[in-house]
């Protein structure tokens, strides 16, 4: 199987053990998600050298501030870290794919980018994503995740 | 005699994981320094000395590997052992830190035993500031 046919399973298996092992949040894959509800939260990181390539994940506000209580241990929603959650999950999980779809060359990771999205605009981006998984959280919590190209170089 | 420690990453919410798992190790530490990069790590260490620092590889202003080689150069900071905590998981990469003087790598996600197992391998089962 060749690396981009093989990268949705990447994703989803990368994503699925970071959650459970970082932040005890145990999700399944799913091909038919529903839509998001509310403002979402993006973290992006690339990087280069071989298989160069951008990683985004994507999940909704409220569900963002529970991952940062879940990643430190603590029961209350933390708002104020939503997005360094998010981002950092981002950070533990593109150490993997990167190594993965590089063939074990070395690469240089950058540093999580993170801003908040609208649906629609997500929607857009999520379409022209070369690869693209959704996952949805035993409560029922949706976090997409894609995966594209970068230009040769692109790092930060 | 309790240990103290600096925890090196800009991400917060990184940090609070690391101390997390510091406490859930079950070791005795007795303060844990933060800093958001490099550059803050080191006007800290050279104001308060720590047994141990756990860096980030990937920072803004200042790297884990360029905050290493400062540390290398001061007569001070030469002796304390940094431990790179971080995702790559590219064999050279690590190899390429432990030859540059880091002295242990901790890959995420982690579990607490891992930082036992570091701390007292690096610093002995009772070792700490007094």
């Amino acid at each position: 199987m060749s690396a981009a046919a093989a990268c949705p399973q990447l994703l989803a298996d990368t994503f699925l053990h970071v959650l459970e092992e970082a932040a005890f949040v145990f999700a399944e894959p799913t091909g038919s998600p529903g839509p998001f509800g509310g403002e979402l939260v993006e973290a992006t990181l690339a990087w280069s050298g071989p298989g160069a390539a951008e990683l985004r994940v994507v999940v909704e506000r409220g569900f963002a501030a529970a991952l940062a209580a879940s990643l430190v241990g603590e029961d209350e929603p933390d708002h104020a870290r939503a997005g360094d959650a998010v981002g950092e999950l981002l950070n533990i999980a593109a150490g993997t794919v990167a190594h993965v779809l590089s063939g074990g060359a070395e690469t240089q990771l950058g540093v999580p980018r993170v801003r908040a999205l609208a649906q629609e605009a997500w929607t857009a981006e999520r379409d022209v994503a070369q690869h693209a998984v959704s996952l949805l959280e035993e409560h029922g919590h949706r976090i997409d995740v894609t995966l594209s190209e970068a230009e040769a170089g692109a790092a930060r | 005699m309790s240990y103290r420690v600096a925890i090196v990453d800009d991400s917060a919410t990184q940090r609070s994981m690391v101390r997390k798992a510091i406490g859930m190790a079950g070791l005795d530490v007795g303060e844990v320094l933060e800093a958001a990069n490099g550059r803050e790590a080191l006007e800290i260490l050279r104001r308060d000395w720590v047994d141990v620092v756990f860096a980030d590889i990937n920072m803004p202003e200042m790297t884990g590997v360029e905050m290493v080689a400062h540390m290398a150069r001061d007569g001070l900071l030469a002796s304390v052992p940094v431990v790179m905590v971080s995702s790559s998981r590219n064999p050279a990469e690590i190899e390429a830190l432990l030859a540059s003087g880091v002295r242990a790598y901790v890959q995420k996600p982690f579990r607490p035993e891992t930082f036992r197992d570091v701390i007292e391998r690096l610093l002995g089962p009772t070792g700490g500031h007094p």
